[in-house]
């Protein structure tokens, strides 16, 4: 038991699977995607638009059931009304009441957490100070800009001083410096032991925001763990920019990286992080004449792994795809 | 259930309801038929104070019933449709306790319009010389006692329909309610036993919007009949209630995505 009170969500073999239509149809969204969020991290959840990431978060919060599957949230069924007590929420979208003013929207929603009167003001005036949102308090959500409405979301998440905050593109719709405003304060959460579930299109903030992150394809997760674990070492390898006024012969393993950048000059990526490798490389060119301008270490980020990992997926799922039809006929 | 976040919501739905254009609206042409029913009394040869409050307490409770088609009708489906319900649903509220805050945010605007349109035609009486007594203020009661019961069936219906069928749903039974004592007299003039047990039942399912109509003793000053106005409240409150039971019965097999 004190070991589920560490993990905050737990999603075990988690499917849904909606139906839409007249004619019934039945959409799957999920499939036995399962998940674990310990204490104090920040989990990304990553995957294209329709990937299910939504869907995981509502079903959490018991906004939406499983189809198959069962979990945890706080240690309570998922959905729990203690549970949600303990849980901040924000969508991807500023759903709101556009007749309220941002601080009667933070009072409704502090009355909805069963917040006292007293707690509330103190409350409110924190959650201000922590979204920048003291100046609007008296201005109607519907006069407020995008990016002002994304901040009193996240606000209203933050209300109830939540142990577990679950975030559905909470960089969307924001201008850069609201961007790292709010990445600091994630920061700052996760530093006071908070956990923080953030599902995003923008990959370098994930990057440089999460502990761990899954990656959602059609429903299903097809890649998850620690980033470092997920980069490997996170070298692709020594970009190597040259000149030479002749042709030069490099290794088969060495590929140019780029364009070439003018008539006598290019760009080889020498793949690997071998030391030997590269001095091997470097040798033959300076052997051969060429003079050697630049030599920058080539690191792997979210976004590429991301694209390979996606690749990877829909080729396997082509793949499967194929060898169906072939078992069919 | 717990009090804070239902008063929490009844509060803010009822302030989000006064900033409503259509509120707006609706109280401009009440100010208009109440003076334009003050213009025209002159004219009715001796009657005018009856005329005043003939047509002032018909467009009182004609406006309540638009006031909780307009706002009513769209309570729910509205946070549905506009994915507010996401928010107010991932915080710690029973879909019982949600639906009890805005019913009782839509209840406190009725009462609050039906307060001023009663106080509005009181000074239009004044103005104009007519007598008037508490069975005024009875009448209103009774109108929100028929409120009530309209603003249930308003959440009751948003729940499953979009505001245009629930409208036209709710003007239905608004009509069929104040017909429905004369359900139970054809029911007894039916020959067919089967055919008069399903009117039967229509009557005890359709609200009795008959209990509700007191113009007549307004109107000729009668005494309040006190059992008559126990037996309305009773009513009014146990039906508003299953009908409410309904709602939360449909919102609580909803899901939300």
């Amino acid at each position: 038991m004190r070991a589920e009170c560490d993990q905050l969500l737990i999603l075990d073999k988690i499917s849904k699977t909606f139906t839409t239509g007249f004619r019934r149809r039945k959409v799957p969204v999920l499939r036995d995607v399962s998940l674990t969020l310990g204490r104090g991290e920040v989990f990304g959840l990553l995957g294209p638009n329709g990937a299910g990431k939504t869907t995981l978060m509502k079903i959490a919060l018991g906004l939406v059931r499983p189809s198959s599957g069962r979990g945890l949230l706080l240690g309570g069924p998922l959905g729990d009304l203690q549970a949600r007590e303990r849980v901040g929420f924000q969508p991807e979208q500023p759903y709101l009441y556009p007749g309220l003013t941002a601080g009667e929207t933070l009072d409704l929603m502090a009355g909805l957490s069963r917040l006292s009167r007293a707690r509330t003001a103190a409350r409110i005036d924190r959650v201000a100070e922590q979204c920048s949102l003291g100046k609007y308090l008296r201005t109607p959500v519907r006069k407020l800009s995008r990016g002002w409405l994304q901040r009193l979301t996240l606000a209203c998440a933050l209300l109830s001083d939540p142990e577990l905050l679950l975030l559905d593109e909470p960089l969307g719709g924001l201008d850069p410096e609201a961007r790292l405003a709010v990445k600091d304060l994630i920061l700052s959460l996760r530093a006071e032991g908070k956990t923080v579930m953030v599902s995003s299109h923008i990959l370098p903030d994930v990057e440089a925001l999460a502990d761990r992150v899954a990656l959602l394809r059609d429903g299903v997760i097809i890649a998850s763990g620690r980033i470092s674990e997920l980069l490997g070492s996170g070298s692709e390898g020594v970009e190597v920019e040259i000149e030479c006024q002749r042709p030069i012969q490099l290794p088969e393993f060495c590929t140019l990286a780029r364009e070439r950048v003018a008539s006598n000059r290019a760009r080889w990526l020498v793949p690997g992080d071998d030391p030997a490798r590269l001095q091997h490389v470097l040798a033959s060119l300076l052997r051969q004449g060429a003079s050697i301008h630049a030599i920058t270490p080539q690191r792997r980020d979210l976004e590429a792994f991301f694209t390979q990992a996606m690749e990877r997926a829909r080729t396997e799922a082509e793949g499967s795809a194929w060898n169906s039809v072939e078992v069919a006929s | 259930m717990t009090i804070v976040p239902v008063m929490s919501l009844a509060r803010h739905t009822f302030i989000d309801a006064l900033r409503e254009r259509a509120f707006v609206v609706l109280g401009l042409f009440l100010v208009v038929i109440l003076v334009a029913a003050r213009l025209l009394s002159p004219l009715a040869l001796g009657e005018g104070r009856r005329v005043t409050l003939d047509v002032g307490l018909a467009s009182v409770g004609f406006f309540g019933f638009l006031l909780v088609a307009l706002l009513g009708t769209r309570m729910v489906h509205k946070e549905i449709d506009c994915k507010t319900i996401l928010v107010l649903l991932s915080k710690p509220i029973r879909r019982s306790e949600f639906v009890l805050g805005k019913f009782l945010g839509l209840v406190t605007v009725v009462a609050v319009s039906l307060i001023a349109m009663l106080l509005m035609l009181a000074g239009i009486l004044l103005t104009s010389g007519y007598e008037f007594d508490a069975t005024l203020a009875v009448a209103g009661y009774y109108a929100f006692l028929e409120l009530l019961i309209m603003a249930a069936l308003a959440m009751f219906l948003t729940a499953f329909t979009s505001p245009v069928l629930s409208t036209f749903f709710l003007m239905g039974l608004f009509v069929a309610g104040h017909l429905s004592g004369s359900l139970i007299e054809m029911a007894q003039l039916l020959p067919n036993a089967c055919a008069a047990k399903m009117l039967e039942a229509i009557f005890y399912v359709l609200p009795r919007l008959d209990l509700y109509s007191y113009t007549l003793e307004v109107v000729h000053g009668l005494p309040v009949d006190g059992g008559q106005l126990l037996w309305a409240t009773s009513y009014a409150v146990i039906y508003s209630v299953g009908v409410l039971l309904l709602s939360v019965l449909i919102l609580r097999s909803r899901e939300f995505s």
